[in-house]
């Protein structure tokens, strides 16, 4: 029975870091004149994730598919346990957190819907075990406004959340959204 | 095996069945539930493994399945092929077994009796008609959320999908064999439960009168012709 424990160790360990190091950013736009730069950032910060050259390697995910902390943090344990088993899915462990939180099986797919793109403007930043100097590099690397994580909440694609995850009116009746999302992430492999 | 319970990340085991284990632990900070489903070392080892896994990855989707028709049941965190654990919402509240225990001694009130009996019955009717059949339905399996009341079904360790009238009826007739011999004294809860059931489930008739027929010959079926 030690194993259990110490997995269970070192999963709590660090997530405690990276919910330190979550953080929520809100791309803030001024006028028009920014839009494509905007859209031009994004592009070049995905060009840099796909050629695995991103400093420090970090996590975006789609943050309007995002209602609460809690089931990031479930889909970066199941990314913790596969990366010590080495059994990951994707190429990198961030990736796997965003393909992880998606709650389907469908890599492209996940990435696409629960990462960024060329038009992201709600983006939330992840990173295991940063420390404080990687989270100011990424803040200078992200042209955008920092919002806490308390308005995750209110700032949430109900629609989006809903249609993505396919959560009926019936469960939502008897659970939160967050529950919810934690459920079809736990889920995802056992279908 | 730890059994401290200042540490944070300790494991305390809370029960020992005959297929799992429980746990109580923490989950990214909440207080969460362990099942581990160990080996049965008189199986032979693939099978054991085979019959662990699929067990495993049924009750995970038999308990998410109750969530999507409406049934509330604990929110999965996370499941552990390789460990066999599931790990889920701990629920705090007592056991439905332990309210109707107390009824009568402890002056649970006649309204809180009703008010339980009308939520299981649409609980097991919500689950029937969306083809999930529990398997286990026991008062013990059956918690009170604190504070809200809230019924929340647990251990889905026997559920399967099915539409046959045969698989719901059995699934009732445990649950009145149960409560006959558990809880006697609490008068006729049954009666109740079916009531709530019959105004939940759109399937009542056909269930109704396969009841009639488990009733008369018990859970198991003959075996003759």
């Amino acid at each position: 029975m030690s194993e259990p424990i110490a997995s269970k160790k070192l999963g709590n360990e660090e997530e405690d870091d990276l919910l330190k190091l979550l953080r929520a950013k809100k791309w803030k736009i001024f006028g028009r004149k920014q839009v494509p730069e905007i859209s031009f950032f994004c592009r070049e910060l995905l060009d840099l994730m796909q050629a695995g050259t991103l400093e420090p390697e970090v996590a975006f995910l789609n943050a309007s598919l995002v209602p609460d902390v809690f089931p990031v943090l479930a889909a970066a344990h199941k990314t913790l346990v596969a990366k010590s088993r080495e059994s990951l899915t994707t190429r990198t462990l961030h990736s796997e957190l965003v393909y992880n939180y998606s709650g389907s099986k469908h890599i492209s797919e996940s990435l696409k819907r629960c990462g960024i793109s060329d038009t992201s403007t709600y983006v939330l930043v992840a990173r295991f075990g940063a420390s404080s100097d990687e989270t100011t590099a990424m803040g200078k690397l992200i042209k955008g406004k920092e919002i806490d994580l308390e308005e995750l909440q209110g700032r949430a694609n109900q629609a989006q959340i809903q249609k993505h995850y396919k959560i009926p009116g019936p469960e939502l009746v008897i659970s939160s959204v967050g529950d919810a999302i934690t459920c079809r992430i736990a889920a995802r492999d056992t279908l | 095996m730890e059994m401290g319970n200042a540490e944070e990340n300790s494991l305390v085991l809370l029960k020992q069945g005959a297929e799992a284990r429980v746990f109580e632990s923490l989950f990214a900070g909440r207080r969460s539930i362990i099942k581990e489903r160990f080996s049965k070392k008189y199986r032979h080892p693939s099978l054991d493994a085979k019959l662990t896994l699929k067990r495993l990855n049924a009750e995970a989707r038999c308990m998410t399945k109750a969530r999507r028709l409406g049934v509330p049941t604990p929110a999965l965190y996370a499941v552990d092929t390789v460990l066999h654990t599931l790990t889920f919402e701990y629920v705090e509240g007592f056991s439905v077994k332990d309210i109707f225990l107390q009824f009568g001694s402890q002056g649970v009130v006649e309204e809180r009796m009703d008010d339980i009996a009308v939520q299981i019955g649409n609980a097991i009717g919500k689950l029937h008609d969306g083809g999930l059949v529990h398997g286990d339905l026991t008062t013990s399996n059956m918690l009170i959320r604190g504070g809200t009341n809230q019924l929340v079904l647990i251990d889905f360790g026997l559920s399967f999908t099915s539409t046959l009238p045969e698989d719901k009826a059995v699934d009732l007739y445990v649950l009145e064999r149960a409560l006959l011999s558990m809880h006697s004294s609490c008068g006729n809860v049954m009666d109740r439960i079916l009531a709530a059931y019959r105004k939940s489930s759109k399937q009542w008739s056909s269930t109704w009168n396969k009841l009639a027929q488990v009733r008369q010959r018990g859970r198991k079926r003959t075996m003759v012709g």
